[in-house]
């Protein structure tokens, strides 16, 4: 439970770290910092607070219910009792009747409790997801590259579908284990103190001794399992995606076989998790058992003494032997604990994982600006046009003046490296306003990376990357945002009609914005060919697309974006030349008011741009 | 309540459901044997006749009971595990292999992160199944005979009484089950959903952040999860009526049955100790149906997952013919092909074309011209064509899938690699290649130098080759195809998208390869198929123009058209001394 500080590297360490963890898979970089049951319990608990009067109700409701459970047999054993002492027949009958209430009682307050439980777990569920895709959407795209998906589709569904266990049968069954075990050790001691001393030994050893030893155990086993269950389910996508391919060369079986293998190991460390569940129920009813029977052999003996009577045999050995169900509940949890706890600790570091680049949100950014108009203040009264153009900018809203006072982009004497590969070094280059400006290089000389760190996915190490004349690191992301346009080498696209993915360039676009983008990127005369139109739906993987129609709606989503920028990295690599003519042509056009990036390995495409800058290896050459 | 095809699937697994429940009925045995001998004590300390050798033999009873109680739970635990960890490996071999026979095609039949979910989450489901639900289903009815048969020597009355009670139960869960099952297909179907829709969303993110509408789409999915927790509570209260009745016929019948033994104890029926024996037996008779039914919602996650499974393993099969190609080389012929993806949009409307055997024979036109459905077509990878296709003289519906891979290799644009390393990326084509072939080959598509600065063969890929670029996993993926030695080649666009040099390296190992293979080409880059023996011109899925690249220019046609426009393009501004 010590490790809990480590996580706490220094920030200079983790930001190298991380463009090595980004590629090693989730589980992995979670493993390397584990912190203890109780902390990622605290931080997961920490997200009850909203919740809590539902939660008191169903720890109220299901202490009630076990006490109706347990008092059902020790009433049978008060009738014989009263049956054999008094031999009257009228407290009897009532001692029946309130059996029967009791054991109708039982059942609704089971379902009263456990409603209770899932309405809280469900209720956080939601805002867990919710936050994990929040987080995600802070990480990416620099901390995503290369990381599992299939990982990451096992993280949001097994894992938080995992933590449901945590909040619907933990942490009340918790509560309502203490506070059943305490009325019960209260209730038997009412007999004699040592009998309720043994009753309170036995709740501990079977709730508290045998799940901690059996959680210590358990806990890394747990990890690996969910860890390796999240691989393989990476495998089987791999295998599913690559179906073709194992087809083309006749590898099925082969695939098949590591998949088997795969699975087999799995199921060897289940056996292992198997084992340790058998062990630890054995020994929970081992315990059982021993204390009913010490119950029975220690009333017995006060029996003897004359220190109790017959009832307090009777009663204490009957409650003893019935009452464990609160505490067992959380004996076998303790087996899901730590597989929940393994979930919740991938969730929560990667809910805490820092961005590469924070963002900056406009708030900070008047601060910032009002920092510098102080300190020039004194000197003129003539704020820059650019502070001009962002607060106007902020005052409408984050609706920036677009176009007309845009400045261009510069990259100054920027230096970038991934970990110790450099891809940029000492590069400078100024992007006109208006014009459309070529880089062109073989791949792997660094045009995409220059384009990236213009969009602000990384800092830069060294120099300064500024757009429309101010540092992007002080611009609002916003703002930013506003400013570019990104075509990038492969157009992604959504599971949704063609309309709605070009406008996801700019959300809620009119139908004619749309038709208008669609024109320009020339995609329109494709897409009213379709049988649907703009309506038709994108078939899984955009697969029905061909890569040129795909990059083509790419294209559109970005004249729908209208920004002043538009950064290109190769886009029309994968178009044939006479799509590519009309493209090239068509951003020629808009170029007269546009500021363009055409980032390629193509000459052909160099061949419309007002300026081209020759790249290679991170240098103009 | 028991799939019987589910079972008949995994037969292996019933000895040791038997075994789970062999163990668990010798546990209850010792419990019923414990119960007797304490009431047993019990009586004798009421009528104050204890003796020692009452008191030694109860303890070395009760001894006994706690060791095979300890022993039944071990045993117990190990064959319930025995019966299911076999199911999660079958059944996943089962769908895999399913899906190798739907082959290429699979993506229009089932979508592949629902295969991914069934087959992992969906197969863990049935684990519970197997392990836990089937041995209890058959325990929960042995078990309050068992106490039946022993306790009716006690009382009689009580006894019936009890086992009226129980099938209560049975008769609550499948009134229950009736309504839950509708729900949960689904829960199913959205719980698949909301893991398609983050997986897309995740692979779009860098596009959604972008243009700022990461936040809708998180709107978006925060809803489908609202959604998915207002299903999921309604089955849950679904199973929690179930439970609520369960628990009151449960206790309800067990406090009738303790209070009928209670009553004939009081008229002196019965004694203290057979009374006793009933109140704390009652409710066994009970808790094994009623765990059944906690288990019995799990199990039905995992059977509503094992219809998905079934549904999938029911998919129909494509037909393959049996007829095996002759080995050397081998000619194409198509005539008169039509085929259609959908019945109004017919994407060949009449193909006529033969590839000589050896020959080098290029398709081109624009995107959407029906090039790729050719290729599509040769590998059968889209079926359902009409016309006549015939390959070395066999006609290609009759020839055998497996061994038309092993003579046609198909290499796309988008051609996939594994994750893991090159040599198993390579190996994939020859399993016994030598280390100087697999190098001779990434020599050939010059990938040999970059990797030789990675590991080596032994470079790992990540997932999609995440870590390399374009032009080399297209590369990789030609070198893999080369490795294959096979009698025909088909090329789809392979060297698109990529830069200059991978396109012109791997246009020189397609010319090279030309040579003594039969090659069909696939570009919309002209110039790439100047060389072809034979060049087919493409247009709206008929073939416009076809002869050799000189014959196509003196056509003057849409060929050389084309041609004519790629090449002012290409060679746009190229006087023009460039501003750097």
């Amino acid at each position: 439970m010590s490790d809990t500080n480590k996580k706490n590297m220094p920030k200079s360490t983790v930001q190298k770290k991380m463009v090595n963890e980004s590629t090693a898979s989730y589980g992995a970089a979670a493993t390397k910092k584990r912190r203890s049951a109780i902390s990622i319990m605290g931080s997961l608990i920490g997200l009850v607070k909203p919740l809590l009067h539902i939660m008191l109700a169903a720890i109220i409701l299901g202490t009630a219910g076990y006490l109706c459970a347990i008092f059902l047999t020790i009433l049978a054993g008060q009738v014989i009792v009263h049956g054999l002492i008094a031999g009257g027949t009228g407290s009897v009958k009532t001692i029946i009747t309130v059996m029967i209430i009791i054991a109708v009682l039982r059942g609704i307050l089971h379902y009263a409790e456990q409603y209770c439980n899932h309405f809280i777990a469900f209720k956080l569920l939601a805002i867990i997801r919710y936050k994990v895709f929040a987080a995600l959407r802070k990480l990416c795209p620099a901390k995503l590259e290369g990381r599992d998906k299939g990982n990451l589709i096992s993280i949001i569904t097994t894992d938080i579908e995992l933590l449901e266990v945590f909040y619907a049968h933990t942490i009340s069954p918790i509560a309502i284990a203490t506070l059943t075990s305490l009325i019960m050790v209260i209730f038997i001691g009412r007999y004699h103190w040592l009998t309720g001393l043994l009753a309170l030994a036995a709740y501990m050893i079977v709730g508290i001794v045998i799940p901690m030893w059996n959680g210590r155990r358990g806990s890394q086993m747990g990890m690996e399992f969910r860890t390796n269950f999240g691989e393989l389910n990476s495998f089987v996508l791999d295998s599913l995606r690559g179906l073709d391919e194992t087809i083309q060369y006749d590898q099925g079986e082969k695939r098949k076989e590591q998949m088997s293998e795969r699975s087999r190991s799995l199921a060897g460390m289940q056996e292992k998790l198997s084992k340790m569940e058998g062990a630890q129920r054995s020994f929970t009813n081992l315990v059982i058992l021993l204390a009913s029977f010490g119950m029975l052999a220690l009333t017995v003996w006060l029996y003897g003494k004359g220190e109790i009577g017959f009832e307090g045999i009777l009663t204490c050995t009957i409650a003893m032997m019935g009452s464990f169900g609160p505490v067992v509940s959380l004996s076998s949890l303790s087996n899901n604990l730590n597989q929940t706890l393994a979930s919740g600790e991938r969730v929560l570091s990667l809910l805490e994982e820092t961005p590469m680049v924070e963002e900056i949100s406009e708030d900070m950014h008047i601060k910032m600006t009002s920092e510098n108009m102080s300190a020039i203040s004194n000197e003129t009264d003539d704020i820059t046009k650019n502070e001009k153009n962002i607060l106007s900018g902020i005052s409408a809203g984050g609706e920036m003046c677009r176009g007309n006072a845009f400045s261009g982009a510069e990259a100054n004497n920027v230096t970038f490296a991934y970990e110790n590969e450099t891809i940029l070094d000492d590069y400078s280059l100024k992007l006109e306003p208006g014009k459309i400006t070529g880089i062109h290089g073989a791949s792997g000389s660094g045009k995409s990376t220059l384009l990236k760190l213009l969009m602000r996915f990384w800092d830069v190490n060294e120099g300064s990357v500024s757009v429309d004349g101010e540092d992007v690191r002080k611009i609002p992301t916003r703002h930013l945002r506003d400013m570019e346009s990104y075509v990038t080498q492969e157009t992604h696209l959504f599971h949704d009609s063609i309309a709605n993915n070009i406008a996801v360039g700019s959300p809620g676009a009119s139908r004619e914005a749309i038709i208008e983008a669609a024109k320009k990127a020339s995609i329109h005369d494709f897409i009213m060919k379709l049988p649907k139109g703009y309506d038709t739906e994108v078939g899984e993987l955009g697969d029905t697309l061909s890569g040129g129609e795909k990059q083509r709606i790419g294209i559109a989503r970005a004249f729908l974006h209208d920004s002043p920028l538009i950064l290109m990295d190769e886009p029309t690599s994968n178009l044939d030349s006479l799509n590519e003519g009309i493209i090239l042509k068509s951003l020629r056009e808009a170029a007269e008011k546009k500021t363009i990036v055409l980032v390629s390995h193509r000459k052909s495409t160099m061949n419309i741009v007002d300026t081209v800058f020759e790249m290679k290896d991170g240098r103009i050459s | 309540m028991i799939k019987t095809r589910l079972v008949g699937l995994l037969s292996h697994a019933k000895k040791y459901i038997v075994y789970t429940i062999l163990w668990q009925w010798a546990a209850l045995l010792s419990q019923v044997l414990a119960v007797l001998s304490i009431t047993d004590l019990l009586e004798k300390v009421v009528y104050q006749n204890v003796t020692t050798a009452a008191v030694e033999r109860t303890i070395i009873t009760l001894i006994f009971v706690v060791i095979v109680r300890f022993v039944c739970e071990r045993m117990g635990a190990r064959s319930s595990y025995l019966a299911c960890v076999d199911v999660k490996r079958i059944l996943r071999e089962k769908i895999y292999e399913k899906m190798l026979k739907l082959g290429a095609s699979y993506n229009e039949q089932v979508s592949s992160s629902e295969v991914v979910q069934v087959s992992t989450e969906g197969v863990e489901q049935l684990e519970t199944y197997f392990g836990k639900y089937l041995p209890q289903l058959f325990y929960s009815l042995i078990a309050p005979v068992t106490l039946f048969v022993i306790l009716s020597r006690v009382s009689l009355k009580a006894s019936v009484i009890l086992l009226i009670c129980v099938p209560l139960i049975p008769v609550s869960i499948v009134a229950v089950q009736k309504i839950a099952k509708k729900l949960l297909d689904k829960y199913w179907s959205i719980y698949t959903g909301l893991g398609d829709s983050f997986l897309e969303n995740l692979q779009g993110l860098t596009t959604l952040k972008i243009y700022q509408a990461d936040q809708q789409k998180a709107d978006e999915m925060d809803m489908e999860s609202q959604n998915f927790r207002r299903i999921t509570m309604k089955v849950l209260t679904m199973q929690l009526n179930s439970t609520s009745v369960m628990d009151i016929v449960a206790y309800g019948g067990a406090a009738i049955g303790m209070a009928v033994a209670v009553s004939e104890f009081l008229k002196g029926n019965i004694s203290i100790s057979g009374t006793l024996c009933i109140v704390l037996l009652a409710s066994e008779f009970f808790l094994p149906l009623r765990l059944l039914g906690s288990f019995f919602h799990i199990a039905m996650n995992g059977m509503a997952a094992s219809d998905k499974i079934f549904k999938i393993l029911d998919l129909p099969e494509p037909q393959t013919g049996e007829k095996i190609l002759p080995d050397g080389s081998l000619d194409i012929s198509f005539k008169n092909v039509h085929f259609a993806y959908e019945e109004d949009r017919e994407i060949l409307k009449g193909i006529d074309l033969y590839l000589p055997a050896g020959s080098f024979v290029s398709l081109v036109g624009e995107s959407g011209c029906g090039k790729s459905t050719i290729a599509g077509i040769i590998s059968a990878k889209n079926r359902g064509f009409t016309g006549e296709i015939t390959i070395g003289g066999v006609p290609l519906s009759k020839v055998k899938e497996t061994n038309l891979m092993r003579h046609v290799v198909l290499v796309r644009h988008n051609s996939y690699l594994f994750k893991g390393t090159v040599e198993e990326n390579l190996r994939m084509a020859k399993p016994d290649a030598t280390e100087a072939e697999m190098k001779e080959v990434l020599e050939k598509v010059n990938l040999l130098g970059f990797l030789q600065t990675q590991d080596g063969l032994q470079t790992k890929l990540l997932e999609k080759a995440g870590n390399l670029s374009g032009g080399q996993c297209q590369r990789l993926a030609i070198a893999r195809a080369l490795l294959k030695d096979s009698a025909v080649y088909i090329f789809d666009e392979a060297a698109s998208n990529i830069d200059v040099e991978s396109e012109e390296l791997i246009m020189e190992v397609i010319h090279q390869l030309a040579r003594t293979k039969t090659v069909l080409l696939i570009s919309h880059r002209l110039a790439n198929v100047v060389n072809s023996d034979q060049i087919y011109f493409l247009k709206d899925g008929e073939i416009k123009e076809s002869g050799k690249h000189e014959e196509l220019m003196q056509l003057n046609g849409e060929y050389r058209h084309l041609y004519d426009n790629q090449m002012a393009l290409e060679n746009y501004g190229k006087e023009e001394p460039l501003d750097v």
